[in-house]
C-alpha cells in the first residue's frame, strides 16, 4: 500500500486523467483505479464522492445522469475544458517532481524490479 | 419462518437513516444508492446472496458520519452552482420560524411545564455562576506562604474630615503596633513600605565607593 500522503496528493491527477478518456460513475472509478494500481490504491466512497463534487464545483468536471439497465440512473462525470487545462498543470508538476527524483537517484532507477 | 429479504425495503431503510445527515442532497443519496447497487451486483456475481451482498456493500461504504465533514465542505458550492442558495436560506429561515412558533405555542398552552423547565434552567445557571465566582475568588490568594492560614492583610476603613468614608489597602505608621497591642489575636505584625522608584545606596567614604540602585526595594519592619 502506498503511504497516505502520496495517495492523497495523487487523487486529483488520477481522476482528471481517467475522466479525460471516458465518462465514468463513482463505483467504476474506484474499480478502475484499484485495477490499474494492482490494489495499491483503494479509494473509499466517503472520500471520493465529496472530491468529485468539489471538482464539479470548481468546474473541472461536469456530471450527467445516464439510465442503467439494472435500476436507477447513474451519475456520470467527464472532464471539462477547464479540467483539461488543470490536468495539464498537474501532469507537468508531477513530471517535474519525477525528474528531480530521477536526477537524485540516477537514471537507472526505473530498471529496478517492481514490488 | 425466515422473512424474505427485500432489496427495496433494505435500501429504503438505509436511506431513512442517512436522510437526516447534514450536507447530503437527495441527489447525493441517490448517487450512494447507485454505488451500493453496483457493488452488490459484483458481489452477487461472485456468488453472494442478495442479503449478504447488501450487508457487505453497506459495510464497505463506511460510516457516512465520517464522510459528513467532506460533504458539508462542498455543500454550499453545490447550491451555488444550482442557484439554490436563496431557496436553501429561505427554507432554513422558515424552519427557524416554525421552531419559534412551536416554542411560543408550547409556552402558551403548557404554562406549568414551561415554568418548571425555565425556572430549573435559570436556577441551574445561577448556581453555576455563583460557584464559579466563589472558586475564582478563593483561589485568587497567594498560596506560597506555609503559614498562609494565619496570615492576614490589614485594610483600613476611614472617615475623612469632610465626612467622606472609604476603604484603603494602605494605612498609617501607628496602625500595626496599635492593633497588635489592643487585639489579643494578633501574634506578630509587619509593616511594608514600597519605595516607588527604587533606592540608591552609596557610601562615599568607602574605599571602593560605588553607587548601587535597586528598583524593587521594600522598607519592612
Amino acid at each position: 500500500m502506498l503511504p497516505k500522503p502520496l495517495v492523497a496528493a495523487s487523487v486529483r491527477p488520477i481522476i482528471l486523467t481517467l475522466l479525460a478518456d471516458q465518462a465514468m460513475y463513482g463505483y467504476e472509478i474506484i474499480q478502475r483505479v484499484r485495477t490499474i494500481s494492482d490494489g495499491q490504491i483503494q479509494w473509499t466512497p466517503g472520500k471520493l464522492y465529496p472530491l468529485l463534487h468539489g471538482l464539479e464545483n470548481q468546474g473541472l468536471i461536469e456530471a450527467f445522469w445516464r439510465p442503467s439497465e439494472e435500476g436507477p440512473d447513474r451519475k456520470y462525470y467527464r472532464l471539462t475544458e477547464r479540467g483539461a487545462l488543470a490536468l495539464a498543470g498537474e501532469k507537468q508538476s508531477w513530471l517535474d517532481l519525477n525528474a528531480i527524483l530521477v536526477r537524485l537517484w540516477g537514471p537507472d532507477v526505473h530498471l529496478q524490479p517492481a514490488r | 419462518m425466515e422473512s424474505r429479504f427485500d432489496l427495496k425495503t433494505a435500501l429504503a431503510t438505509w436511506r431513512q437513516f442517512q436522510v437526516r445527515r447534514q450536507g447530503f442532497l437527495t441527489e447525493d443519496l441517490d448517487e450512494l444508492e447507485v454505488h451500493l447497487r453496483a457493488h452488490m451486483a459484483e458481489l452477487r456475481h461472485q456468488g453472494m446472496s442478495d442479503e449478504a451482498a447488501f450487508r457487505e456493500a453497506v459495510r464497505a461504504l463506511g460510516d457516512l458520519a465520517d464522510a459528513e465533514p467532506a460533504y458539508r465542505r462542498v455543500y454550499w458550492g453545490k447550491l451555488r452552482r444550482r442557484s439554490q442558495v436563496m431557496d436553501e436560506l429561505r427554507s432554513r429561515a422558515t424552519m427557524l420560524g416554525n421552531y419559534l412558533k412551536i416554542a411560543l405555542r408550547t409556552l402558551r398552552r403548557q404554562k406549568g411545564y414551561s415554568f418548571i423547565n425555565i425556572a430549573g434552567l435559570t436556577l441551574g445557571m445561577a448556581c453555576c455562576l455563583l460557584l464559579f465566582q466563589y472558586v475564582a475568588f478563593e483561589t485568587n490568594f497567594d498560596a506560597f506562604n506555609t503559614k498562609k492560614d494565619r496570615l492576614y492583610r490589614a485594610t483600613f476603613g476611614y472617615t475623612r474630615g469632610d465626612g467622606q468614608e472609604g476603604v484603603s489597602a494602605t494605612s498609617v505608621l501607628a496602625f500595626g503596633p496599635t492593633m497588635a497591642e489592643h487585639v489579643p489575636g494578633i501574634l506578630r505584625y509587619a509593616r511594608i513600605l514600597p519605595t516607588y522608584g527604587g533606592v540608591v545606596l552609596s557610601d562615599p567614604g568607602a574605599s571602593d565607593s560605588r553607587s548601587l540602585t535597586e528598583e524593587r526595594a521594600l522598607f519592612v519592619d
